[in-house]
């Protein structure tokens, strides 16, 4: 580095020849800058010379590596002592909390939709709808071929819980109409929706142990039908219940019948998901029986457990849906 | 009893209300009884002012209603009592001491000063009274105190306390009872003090033929005769006739006029801090829109919704805009000058304190300020040998030495100046300073008393110029008599002339002749005009060395400016010879050889060549310069490119004040309108205080660059985050309302607080920042190239950390934020199957916010610490800057507050954080540390070759 010298530290003969200096001619802002870039005199390319552009990108490099190799060091570190099979806060000491939401497939292709809008004789317009199920229903296929894949997959039953280490099935080839060799049977206009309860590790549902304490918010048919359940069997009661209507006294006559399939609700056994190879959420068809065509119907399914808090405005165990066939 | 007591007090007229029975109040007899005196007092030239004031506890409260009112009369008598108030040209004050109701409230608007005691309070009930807001107190009380104090008391009856109108507006000062007439008083005596000095000059003139010998300056007129003796202030441009002038030109034509006028429309240029605050901003203003430019575009492409777009927008240009930048330099400047006026430095211009800082050079004038201003016998020459006044053994000298004596009797009779019965001395500078001397080693009226009876003949004293005194001397006084005058003799005087003339000193030879008493007899009458007794064969008695001796801490103080790399020039009137000595002597000039310009050089310089001279010497000294000169020489200086700061302490050099980046007036000599331009007075008229400007200006800006530096590294951390959330399309990892949170809450106070900061050990080592920008780029490069980064660093880790402690791990944030911010997605998926919805998304997300927040308060709290200093390590500092360090406390609390306070949360999109993340910023800051203290190592060693310093040294 120059020291730049005070006027008062040059010689006389320096300060003659600061003075006496020629100056150089202007020179136009296009030359400026072309000197800028290139300046043949100095041999310095954008204000500096190689070696200072080296030095430069050398202090640079060594500076960054450093932030990044202790951000890495940091990262790192804390990424150990993390478990990567379970996350570090769970339920009640996580953010995410013990009320799963409930989600629906097909999902609409526009952002922050939820309309399944298609033209019941336009098989263009509803293989939209069939192919998104189904990409989403693949991974539900037991390919008999593959070996891996399917091996700790159970067939569970409520007497029969999956043992340690292995997982239930969700067997969807037997759902009636909804299946993908029936286009889930939105070319006949009866759409079918698949309900699924979000996944949260280590969440057990709290079951109504008893057909005589259902809350009496529950649909009064819902309540019907596990009374009947029950009444055949007391393991249905280990079932986290699911009943969809119409949002509006409108939309509660164009809905229709609705047939739940293969259960009217997420069977027991299935919880909790802990992170298990494999692991296939529950499911639940609706089929639309006989929605009327032609306009807009707006539907709200709902989970049943002691432990799934319900709040319509906050979507909270609930999920809407509208669907407008033509 | 009478109820108005009227007094004198000198020039001042007291009214004083003496009804203390009935509080005061004032009926109609006393209404008249005031109006008189007012009115009176109004064309009595024997009054300067009038002070009102009340006896007992009460000033006065209002109209007596219990009198019978004369009736009819009433309004006229209280309509002329107000008049008198309006109209009365002199100086009115009022020294309330107790509550003052009614009229007597509103009359005090109409008084110039009002000086009240604790117990004071003002009521003006009159709408309880149902009667209009009398004294034309709906004019001047909405002037004084502001529309809605105004209302508060004429319409709402509101009681105002001393203490309250104080602070409106209402009064000037408050004191303590048992204390307000002593204090009250003194200020009155004050006040007339510099009413002396305003108050205009009189002079003895002729006019038509008429003798005035008290005729006020103001009125004197072209053609009139006035007559000056020595020591008097000229009163008009006039033109000496004899010993007599003619007034040519009076007031505003005159030469002293026309400079006063000149300093009037004389524009000063902004000033530097202004400038660089301005091209700041200008710059940051384009920099935050082209930013807020890049955000909305991007935004609107990802198909962001209007307002958000806005928001977005908002925050940009809020993280970029340095909000806290304004409250800092009015602090430093503010604390700054309250600690000059402590240094005997009244700063009037605030600004002017940081310019002093920038000043490259300093045109000074010498006496007075350089100088004492006060003449002084330096040296004696007798016959043979030349005599030091400071010499420790003079005195002794002086009592055995028979040709010293004989100087000391002729100097004393041979002496214009007088001697005042108060032992004052009245004279021009050198007799003064010749009588001064002689009375520290003798009494000189005594002296020449005894002289003329004993020798009862005639003495011819004389004393001038050494070369017209000695060619008319025949003999010299030695030690023990006289003889005659040789050759070798006047060679010797020649020689000490030149010598003493060629320090500065004003040289003066004295001589006697006794006359033959017979020739001169005691009738004889002398004539000085035509004379009639010789003046030739004088003996030789000696030659006295005046000087204007340099003030003590001068020299010093200028070794100092010059080390901090600034150019002292000096700009006087006087001869050349003895600005260049002085000049050597205070050390503006180092070598004799110093270039010295005089005001006829100056004026035949081009401009061109002015400032080739300013640019080829270094050490100059103007002489002999007029004041258009010296606003010259300001100018050209300037044209340099420098910033100037100018002392001055007359009228005439108003003009080079006002166009000077600094104006600096003298508290002492300096004349009114020199303080009224000047932009800084030093109250003790001494050079050595602008030393200490220069350094408290220098600390200012280096502190203003601390706290710049401050503000602009928390904009990394606010700005990148966007970016992320845009390229990488993760969840946003800093939102608005943080964004704000950080710039107008946590950062202000430590930003603020830099400003309280000591100066730094280089401060008057290095020369003035000469176009040191505010913001340079090796601040920009060290704040977003170095800090900035880590504390986004350490921001990011935080915000991951949390994420990943709730199953997102880093690798799957990226490119999750269509499906994240989609309300319509009930399920996304984490890193370990778990499925959030939106609303628990959000509150992760504001979660993370929350974290990042924290860690960017803690990476800048720390970066508080290392913004301190520049270039000193803080081990040496060490925190002793308690504003900062409460300021730093302030901004965890208040972090902490806004995190955990219910409701508070969740308005700024906050959240109650775990304790463990609050650390996670951790060792970042310790980063910072490292990392500053070896930046700051390399730049006191200039390791790597200075590396350091070129890259990073702001």
């Amino acid at each position: 580095m120059t020291v730049k010298k005070r006027p008062s530290d040059l010689t006389s003969l320096e300060r003659f020849n600061l003075y006496y200096r020629e100056k150089e001619p202007p020179l136009t802002a296009g030359q400026k800058a072309k000197r800028f870039i290139w300046n043949p005199k100095t041999k310095q390319f954008c204000g500096r010379t190689a070696s200072s552009w080296s030095k430069i990108s050398l202090f640079y490099f060594i500076f960054y590596a450093a932030l990044a190799i202790l951000v890495a060091i940091c990262m790192w570190t804390f990424l150990q002592l993390l478990d990567a099979r379970q996350p570090k806060w769970q339920l009640e000491g996580s953010i995410i909390g013990t009320n799963p939401g409930l989600g629906f497939r097909p999902t609409p292709p526009e952002v922050a939709s939820s309309v399944i809008w298609y033209k019941g004789n336009d098989p263009g317009s509803y293989q939209f709808w069939v192919r998104e199920l189904s990409n989403f229903l693949k991974v539900y296929k037991r390919d008999g071929k593959k070996a891996g894949a399917g091996q700790n997959i159970h067939n569970c039953d409520f007497k029969l819980p999956a043992p340690a280490g292995k997982v239930c099935d969700v067997d969807i080839s037997a759902w009636g109409p909804c299946v993908e060799d029936n286009s889930f049977a939105y070319h006949k206009s009866t759409p079918c929706v698949f309900l699924k309860l979000n996944k949260i590790f280590g969440w057990k549902p709290v079951f109504y142990n008893s057909s005589d304490t259902l809350p009496q918010m529950m649909p009064d048919d819902l309540k019907e039908h596990i009374r009947n359940m029950t009444a055949y069997d007391k393991n249905y009661l280990n079932m986290v219940w699911v009943s969809c209507q119409g949002e509006n006294p409108a939309d509660r006559e164009n809905i229709g019948p609705i047939q739940y399939l293969p259960y009217r609700g997420f069977p027991g056994y299935y919880f909790p998901y802990t992170n298990q190879e494999g692991y296939l959420s529950p499911l639940v068809a609706v089929h639309l029986q006989r929605p009327k065509t032609g306009m807009l119907i707006n539907i709200e399914c709902r989970a049943w457990a002691h432990n799934i808090v319900y709040d319509r405005h906050e979507g909270m165990g609930s999920v809407h849906i509208e669907i407008m066939i033509e | 009893m009478d109820t108005i007591i009227e007094t004198t007090r000198g020039t001042v007229k007291v009214i004083r209300f003496n009804k203390p029975q009935k509080k005061n109040a004032i009926d109609g007899d006393m209404y008249l009884r005031v109006t008189k005196i007012l009115n009176t007092a109004a064309s009595d030239d024997e009054v300067s002012m009038v002070v009102l004031t009340g006896t007992g506890d009460f000033y006065s409260s209002g109209n007596d209603y219990s009198v019978s009112r004369p009736e009819g009369a009433w309004l006229q008598i209280l309509g002329d009592f107000i008049k008198a108030f309006i109209t009365f040209p002199k100086l009115l004050i009022a020294i309330v001491n107790g509550p003052a109701i009614g009229i007597a409230a509103t009359t005090l608007a109409l008084c110039d000063m009002v000086f009240a005691s604790e117990n004071a309070y003002f009521y003006t009930p009159f709408s309880k009274l149902q009667i209009t807001a009398e004294g034309g107190s709906t004019l001047t009380f909405p002037r004084l105190i502001g529309q809605r104090k105004a209302a508060e008391m004429l319409l709402f009856n509101h009681k105002m306390t001393a203490k309250e109108g104080l602070e409106s507006g209402f009064i000037n000062r408050v004191y303590k009872p048992e204390e307000l007439q002593s204090k009250a008083w003194e200020k009155i005596q004050e006040i007339l003090k510099s009413f002396n000095k305003m108050i205009p000059m009189s002079t003895k003139c002729i006019r038509d033929g008429v003798w005035n010998s008290d005729l006020p300056v103001s009125s004197l007129v072209k053609g009139d005769i006035v007559h000056i003796k020595a020591g008097d202030v000229i009163p008009a441009d006039i033109r000496i006739i004899e010993s007599k002038g003619v007034v040519l030109c009076c007031g505003d034509l005159t030469a002293l006029g026309r400079v006063a006028g000149l300093a009037a429309r004389l524009q000063p240029e902004p000033s530097p801090l202004a400038r660089e605050i301005r091209r700041f901003m200008r710059y940051m203003s384009i920099w935050a829109l082209s930013l807020g430019v890049i955000i909305a575009t991007a935004s609107i492409i990802l198909g962001y919704p209007f307002i958000q777009t806005t928001i977005f927008v908002i925050g940009m240009i809020v993280a970029n805009i340095p909000e806290g930048l304004q409250p800092t330099i009015t602090a430093s400047l503010t604390l700054t000058a309250q600690r000059m006026v402590k240094k005997n430095c009244l700063v009037k211009n605030l600004e002017a304190i940081e310019a002093l800082g920038a000043v490259t050079t300093i045109c000074s004038d010498k006496t007075g300020t350089l100088t004492k201003n006060k003449m002084c016998v330096r040296h004696i020459w007798i016959w043979d040998r030349k005599y030091s006044v400071a010499d420790p053994d003079f005195e002794s000298t002086l009592q055995v030495n028979q040709a010293l004596k004989a100087i000391k009797i002729c100097g004393a009779l041979c002496s214009t100046a007088v001697i005042l019965p108060n032992g004052d001395i009245q004279g021009d500078a050198s007799e003064t300073a010749i009588l001064n001397f002689l009375c520290a080693y003798d009494d000189p009226v005594t002296a020449s008393v005894h002289l003329n009876k004993r020798l009862s003949r005639y003495v011819v004293v004389i004393k001038g110029a050494p070369e017209c005194i000695l060619s008319r001397c025949t003999a010299v006084v030695m030690e023990n008599g006289n003889v005659n005058i040789t050759n070798e003799v006047k060679k010797a005087a020649d020689n000490a002339t030149e010598d003493l003339a060629n320090t500065g000193e004003r040289v003066l030879a004295f001589a006697d002749l006794i006359l033959d008493p017979k020739e001169f007899p005691m009738s004889f009458d002398f004539d000085t005009e035509e004379i009639n007794f010789p003046l030739e064969g004088l003996r030789l008695i000696g030659i006295i060395g005046l000087k204007d001796p340099p003030r003590d801490e001068v020299r010093q103080a200028i070794e100092r400016v010059r080390a901090a790399g600034i150019r002292v020039m000096m700009v006087t009137g006087d001869h050349p010879a003895t600005a260049r000595a002085v000049a050597i002597e205070v050390g503006i000039a180092t070598t004799a050889a110093c270039h010295v310009i005089t005001g006829n050089d100056l004026r035949n310089m081009t401009s061109d060549l002015l400032y080739l001279t300013l640019e080829k010497h270094h050490e100059i000294v103007f002489a002999r310069t007029s004041p258009t000169q010296k606003l010259q020489i300001v100018e050209a200086c300037q044209r340099q490119g420098s910033v100037v700061a100018v002392t001055g302490d007359g009228v005439n050099d108003a003009p080079a004040l006002r166009r000077a980046d600094i104006g600096i007036s003298m508290g002492i000599t300096g004349s009114q309108v020199s303080k009224q331009t000047a932009d800084i007075i030093l109250m003790d008229d001494n050079f050595a205080t602008i030393v200490l400007g220069i350094e408290e200006g220098r600390k200012i800006f280096d502190n203003l660059k601390k706290s710049v530096c401050y503000i602009l590294i928390s904009n990394v951390p606010e700005v990148l985050p966007v970016f992320m959330f845009i390229l990488f399309s993760i969840p946003l990892p800093l939102g608005v309302m943080t964004i704000l949170c950080i710039d107008l809450g946590t950062d202000m106070w430590p930003a603020v607080s830099l400003s309280y900061e000591k100066a730094e050990a280089d401060v008057m080592e290095r020369p003035p920042r000469h176009g040191d920008p505010l913001v340079s780029a090796r601040m920009l490069r060290l704040v977003y190239g170095h800090l900035g980064l880590i504390e986004f660093a350490a921001g990011m880790y935080a915000y991951f950390t949390v994420m990943a402690e709730h199953g997102f791990y880093p690798a799957d944030l990226f490119g999750i934020r269509e499906r994240w911010d989609n309300e319509a997605v009930n399920d996304v998926r984490d890193s370990l199957g778990q499925e959030w919805t939106y609303a628990e998304r959000k509150e992760l997300e504001r979660a993370c916010q929350a974290t990042y927040f924290i860690a960017v308060v803690i990476t800048q709290m720390m970066n508080g610490v290392i913004c301190k200093t520049r270039f000193n390590s803080i081990r040496d500092v060490g925190m002793k800057n308690h504003v900062l360090n409460i300021g730093l406390l302030f901004e965890l609390v208040l972090a902490y507050g806004l995190c955990y306070l219910p409701g508070i949360n969740n308005f700024f999109c906050t959240y109650p954080l775990r304790l463990q993340w609050l650390f996670l910023a951790i060792p970042f800051s310790a980063l910072l540390l490292a990392f500053g203290e070896f930046r700051k190592y390399c730049i006191r060693k200039k390791l790597f070759g200075g590396w350091y310093n070129e890259m990073t040294f702001y």
